[in-house]
């Protein structure tokens, strides 16, 4: 027997398969990013006071990879319109767009992770701490054997709250320059990566999260564009509905992002 | 999504949502269950994996010491956080056990009893209503992780009302019995023994859903009891009768009658000789997952402490032991007489039990699509010894006969 409503609307819900699959598979991606913002919540409401770092992350990128995503969501609905009007070489050209748009987003947030992979607070053994980015680690550097000197271009402070607000005035008017330091000055040196502290864990892990979802919806866009066509020839209204369908998880995507860049990077 | 899509799109024609089987309501109900409940699961998994894998802290706290040492992390993280999403999946899961199992001994129960179900629309709301609530109920498992009391509360509320529907579901299977002309098979013989067992498990949760009556249950055997009457004599009797009871339809062959019966009876006795002493040790405070109970804790080990756990509680533990080998044993006969049966059962039709709905109505065992013409409904799922048919039963699909005397061939 022939599985009905593949390509067509069924008459009383509406809407073929694929499409409820789909909404479906939303729902429950929203419950697991759901799951993922209820652990940011109870980390932060439960983080001692004067922990939970501000202003860690470069608004300006954040805002530049909002504007791309949300250019991205106008082409996938541009594309699925031209595949509406019979345009092959028009959907070609969006979800052209919306690959690169994609591939930009992901460079930038890949720019980012490196800037804090590079990033580094380190405990001085008379008390203060020097923070600051990686210019250079001496040849002979090693903290075990205590030898070699390691240089940041950064400042250095007497306190660690002092690094947790980088929105406040002190921190805006902190003068960064290079710094060299010797080995056996310092107690422990760790970078901004996922183990610094709860916010970079939630914040790698939800922006990590999110790449890799990114990365998934670019592939099955990208198949479509360089694949699309023999289906496109054969049964145009079912390729039109793929369509619809990985430009529904794209906006999920999208979405995921809007929520991800006011509760990382404007706090 | 399979299973909610499937449902949503592809119903046969005429079949409207209150003339599904309530099986397949059952069924829906617990694929929403699963599609929104494992997520938060998969996101403690993402979590804990990156505590293990780069020694992040989201499930360990400030200050932690591991062998006198302060732990080299930078805490920050709450173990409670776990517990939320771990149960967050956890309770919905049981609904997603013992669900489908209702599905199952409703459809043999209205099968057997040759009368439609008691209160259809009851049970079919009272699924949906336990499918929310189940996402409400969560941290009744957490009384004692400190979380606090207005929560506790709060867990405490919902848990009594989620115990609402289930009593529903139950009464009605109950009152589907009353006026039947009643068939005594096997399958029947499991369903109606899920039906006390069930209640026993249900109804021994309730004091565990109560935060005062938990204090002192908790982590106790009462707790394993409890669950236990729910999933073993319960979902694992009800999936029993599932097995006994579309067995045909898989192989267009019976199961050996006499065995499934020696099946049932064993099963029975051995299982309430495991579990109800349970219940006696819990409420004499032997704890769960210590290989004494705590009898260490007890006043026999620490002068001072109140009570003690006396030896008999103790001795307890061997009888269940002999209790539980009667149990494995008595699945010997089930083992065997499904993969005999296989082969050698009773050779039986297309609707060996007389059933009315349509997955009787498919060719044995049903091919590719399961239907060899689309089936047409025209009633609802339990039409035995409906007005509008001369039979004594009329399958969903079959078409209302006007003359009496040529009811449908059989």
């Amino acid at each position: 027997m022939e599985i009905p409503y593949t390509v067509h609307n069924r008459p009383d819900t509406g809407i073929y398969n694929a499409k409820l699959g789909i909404w479906l598979f939303l729902a429950s991606e929203v419950m697991l990013f759901g799951g993922l913002f209820s652990a940011y919540v109870l980390l932060r409401v439960g983080a001692l006071p004067g922990e939970w770092p501000h202003g860690w992350l470069d608004v300006r990128f954040g805002t530049l990879n909002t504007i791309i995503l949300a250019l991205s969501a106008i082409t996938t609905l541009l594309a699925w319109a031209a595949c509406k009007v019979r345009d092959f070489g028009k959907f070609r050209f969006f979800h052209g767009c919306t690959i690169l748009l994609a591939l930009t987003f992901l460079g930038i947030k890949s720019y980012e992770y490196h800037d804090k992979w590079i990033h580094y607070e380190i405990q001085l053994t008379n008390g203060k701490f020097a923070d600051g980015h990686l210019v250079e680690k001496s040849a002979d550097f090693d903290l075990a054997k205590k030898t070699g000197t390691v240089t940041l271009h950064g400042h250095i402070v007497e306190n660690r709250e002092e690094l947790m607000d980088l929105r406040s005035d002190a921190a805006k008017k902190a003068v960064h320059s290079e710094i060299t330091i010797t080995a056996g000055d310092i107690k422990k040196m760790q970078n901004y990566g996922p183990w610094h502290n709860t916010f970079t864990a939630i914040y790698f892990t939800l922006t990590g999260l999110h790449a890799l979802h990114i990365l998934g919806g670019t592939l099955v866009i990208f198949y479509f564009w360089a694949f699309g066509g023999s289906m496109w020839k054969t049964d145009p209204e079912r390729f039109t509905n793929r369509i619809e369908v990985s430009g529904l998880f794209w906006h999920f995507v999208d979405l995921v992002w809007i929520f991800l860049f006011p509760v990382l990077y404007l706090t | 999504m399979n299973f909610i899509a499937t449902i949503i799109q592809l119903r046969a024609p005429g079949m409207t949502w209150m003339r599904m089987p309530f099986f397949v309501w059952a069924q829906f109900v617990t694929a929403f269950i699963l599609l929104l409940a494992f997520p938060p699961l998969e996101a403690a998994g993402v979590l804990q994996l990156m505590d293990n894998l780069v020694h992040t802290s989201f499930f360990l706290p400030t200050g932690l010491a591991v062998g006198g040492q302060l732990a080299d992390r930078s805490g920050g993280g709450s173990p409670l956080l776990w517990q939320h999403l771990f149960w967050f999946l956890g309770h919905p899961e049981v609904y997603v056990l013992i669900l489908p199992a209702m599905g199952i001994v409703a459809e043999v129960i209205a099968n057997n009893t040759r009368k439609p179900l008691w209160g259809y629309k009851s049970l079919v709301y009272a699924a949906l209503a336990v499918g929310f609530l189940s996402f409400i109920v969560w941290a009744h498992h957490m009384y004692l992780t400190g979380m606090g009391q207005k929560i506790a509360t709060f867990f405490q509320t919902t848990t009594m009302i989620i115990s609402i529907p289930s009593v529903i579901i139950l009464t009605c299977m109950f009152l589907s019995l009353w006026g039947g002309s009643i068939r005594i098979n096997t399958p029947m013989l499991f369903a109606l023994g899920f039906l006390p067992m069930f209640g026993i498990g249900g109804l021994t949760g309730l004091p565990l859903g109560l935060a005062a009556a938990d204090l002192y249950l908790h982590d106790t055997y009462y707790v394993i009891a409890h669950f236990h009457y729910v999933v073993a004599p319960g979902t694992i009797f009800a999936l029993f009768a599932g097995v006994y009871f579309w067995f045909p339809k898989m192989t267009g062959r019976k199961m050996n009658e006499f065995w499934g019966r020696v099946h049932f009876w064993c099963s029975f006795v051995f299982m309430n000789l495991v579990f109800m002493p349970m219940f006696a040790q819990g409420i004499k405070g032997m704890l769960r997952r210590m290989s004494d109970g705590a009898v260490n804790y007890s006043a026999a080990r620490v002068p001072g402490a109140i009570d003690t756990l006396p030896g008999s509680v103790m001795e307890l533990n061997g009888w269940i032991f002999a209790a539980a080998i009667g149990l494995g044993l008595a699945q010997i006969p089930f083992i065997v007489n499904l993969f005999w049966s296989i082969g050698h059962g009773e050779k039986v039709g297309d609707n060996p039990w007389d059933a009315t709905t349509v997955d009787w109505q498919t060719p044995t065992p049903p091919p590719h699509g399961n239907f060899s013409q689309e089936p047409h409904i025209v009633r609802g799922p339990y039409e035995y010894n409906a007005p509008d048919h001369a039979g004594e039963f009329a399958p969903q699909s079959e078409p209302p006969v006007k003359n009496h005397d040529d009811h449908h061939a059989h």
